[in-house]
């Protein structure tokens, strides 16, 4: 006769416990606080399909830039001598190229422009600002996040570039060439990071509607490259320094300014069929551009400040 | 100590006064906030939050400074909003638990609380769809979830029945009722509707016009004196009822065999005079308590006062 198995033991699962108990588990710093909301807009990021795809496209530059450099070494050697090859203008071209520019701008758009919008429409600043976050927790966190989202996909890119390159060309004096080219990478894809996601956040704070952010946004980027450019060329022929101080006084070309000047690429004139077209291209001063960034990323954060509130208040 | 301490307490929009000049404390439990639309609810427990500084006076949430002590009072607050407010795109307990990661919890802890309480406020496995697929009586019950999560020793509930059905308003204040009771979370309700008031608080504060028009608990606030009561007969006896009146008490309402009677005017110990008349009269009395006013009556009475004054 064998023993009858001893009953189971029934222990109750924490879930099936349904009665209300109060929460006495630790609690992170206050400091802390808007790394949470930064860490959701990164995550929300990375569910997001047009994410990947402007990334990929971004990627798609590096390969282009790689190929095309690839090609110029090998295919005709008179073109590029030994002595006379660039290894840090391909980094430049890719990062500052019209299809990089136009991704990250895109991913800004996508990621950024109901990030303070969104949240004003379905009234969760409610929500955000009844725990214990201040204004500026909720205002850094999205722009870090956004910006953090931006940052990777220009980062990521340049410094897979930046390894196969290495790889590639290590024997043939890539190092001695490209001294400081990881600052430089890191820099120029900082630039655009902060610049882009500051002015989508300060715009997205003053909407209700992600479209109409996006679509300003859009509209600010594009419109102040086209007309900068269209004024340099038509309205100041003749004063060299006043065409490249206009040329580069809109968003696209204050980012184009930075890089130039953190790479010290040089451009030359003819690619813009002026009477100068024997004369480099060269950007304002690093601090002008650099002061000028730290401009309008100041102003475009004190904006959504004055906007984000917990309740409106409506002054009789 | 009590809950919430107000002192002198002024709230202005510019020139337009939403709370004028009120002091009141608050007990621990269930407290209900009653004042019709633009009584200055709202514009309280805004000020309460400190998402609104004072104009003058001074206020202590737990123990908390308001005009100090924002960040201090939230860490230990829960607030369920009146308008719906979530965040699209995210399944409930993920919204939950960021409600929690965002009050301080760490992401661990804060997922699994999120469960908890979703499963206490009685969402069970739709826990898992997206927000914005929920019924109103879901998003009342998430809102309400996202305010406990953090585990604050204060509730403040804006209309927590706005849009219920009859069923689903009655689980929101079993819910309300079970939290603010034995639970050590004081609760307050700030609503229009009487009944729900008087369904799950112990206290009430009555404003209207940015004034506290009468407080106290609500037993006492529904009473209307020892002399007017409520008397339950076996069965309707007209005998019975001419004795009390030839005996100077008044009926004041009749209902089959229930009875308001007004019991003033009667000299000596009443209520043994009453089951005297009843046996008198042949009948019993089954039920015997006194006159009790709804919150309507309580509110509307403080209303005319106010208007009156």
């Amino acid at each position: 006769m064998t023993n009858p198995l001893p009953p189971p033991v029934v222990t109750p699962s924490p879930i099936a416990d349904l009665s209300y108990r109060t929460y006495t588990g630790p609690l992170r710093t206050r400091a802390v606080r808007w790394w949470v909301v930064a860490l959701y807009t990164i995550r929300k990021a990375r569910r997001s399909p047009g994410f990947w795809v402007l990334s990929a496209i971004c990627l798609l530059s590096y390969i282009f830039h790689a190929i095309a450099f690839y090609v110029q070494l090998n295919v005709s050697s008179a073109f590029m001598a030994q002595s006379q090859r660039d290894y840090v203008l391909p980094f430049f071209s890719a990062m500052n190229g019209n299809m990089n520019a136009y991704c990250l701008m895109g991913i800004c758009m996508l990621l950024g422009a109901g990030s303070i919008a969104g949240d004003q429409r379905v009234n969760a600043l409610m929500v955000y600002l009844s725990k214990p976050i201040t204004r500026s927790d909720y205002l850094v966190g999205k722009w870090i996040g956004l910006m953090v989202s931006i940052f990777t996909v220009a980062v990521v890119p340049s410094l897979i570039f930046y390894v196969v390159m290495a790889a590639a060309y290590s024997s043939d004096g890539f190092f001695t060439q490209t001294h400081w080219l990881l600052p430089q990478i890191l820099l120029a894809a900082l630039v655009p990071s902060v610049v882009l996601s500051a002015l989508m956040t300060g715009i997205s704070a003053w909407s209700r509607s992600s479209f109409t952010a996006g679509a300003l946004f859009a509209t600010l980027y594009v419109l102040t490259g086209i007309v900068a450019n269209i004024i340099a060329l038509a309205m100041f022929q003749h004063q060299f320094h006043l065409i490249l101080l206009i040329r580069h006084a809109s968003i696209p070309g204050l980012i184009d300014a930075i890089a130039q000047r953190v790479f010290n690429a040089k451009i030359p004139g003819n690619r813009f069929r002026n009477p100068f077209s024997h004369k480099f291209i060269t950007a304002p001063a690093l601090s002008f551009s650099l002061t000028c960034a730290l401009v309008l990323v100041v102003v475009s954060i004190a904006a959504a400040r004055v906007k984000i509130r917990a309740v409106e208040v409506v002054r009789g | 100590m009590p809950t919430i301490t107000v002192n002198n307490l002024t709230v202005k929009y510019g020139s337009r006064t939403a709370v004028d000049n009120v002091t009141f404390d608050l007990p621990d439990g269930c407290v209900g906030l009653l004042g019709p639309n633009g009584a200055g609810k709202t514009t309280l427990i805004k000020c309460l939050l400190g998402f609104v500084p004072p104009t003058t006076g001074t206020g202590t949430v737990l123990g908390l400074n308001i005009a100090t002590s924002g960040l201090a009072i939230r860490q230990k607050v829960g607030l369920m909003p009146e308008l719906d407010c979530h965040i699209p795109g995210i399944n409930a307990v993920t919204y939950v638990a960021y409600a929690g990661e965002l009050a301080g919890m760490p992401a661990s802890l804060a997922i699994g609380r999120a469960h908890e309480v979703l499963e206490y406020c009685g969402l069970g496995e739709a826990r898992y769809r997206h927000v914005e697929t929920y019924s109103t009586g879901m998003l009342q019950r998430i809102k309400l979830a996202q305010a406990l999560v953090h585990g604050p020793g204060l509730l403040l509930l804006d209309e927590p029945t706005n849009g219920l059905d009859p069923k689903g308003r009655e689980e929101m204040l079993t819910l309300v009722k079970d939290i603010s009771h034995g639970k050590g979370v004081s609760v307050i309700v700030s609503s229009h509707l009487m009944q729900d008031i008087e369904r799950v608080c112990d206290y009430a504060i009555v404003m209207r016009g940015g004034k506290v028009a009468t407080s106290g608990d609500i037993a006492s606030l529904r009473s209307v004196g020892g002399y007017h009561l409520e008397i339950e007969l076996r069965e309707p006896c007209p005998a019975f009822t001419e004795a009390l009146v030839s005996r100077g008490g008044q009926v004041l309402q009749e209902a089959g065999s229930i009875l308001q009677i007004d019991m003033q005017k009667v000299e000596g110990r009443y209520a043994t005079l009453l089951f005297q008349l009843a046996g008198a009269a042949g009948t019993q009395i089954r039920g015997f308590r006194p006159v009790q006013r709804t919150m309507e009556d309580v509110f509307l009475a403080a209303v005319d006062q106010e208007s009156a004054a």
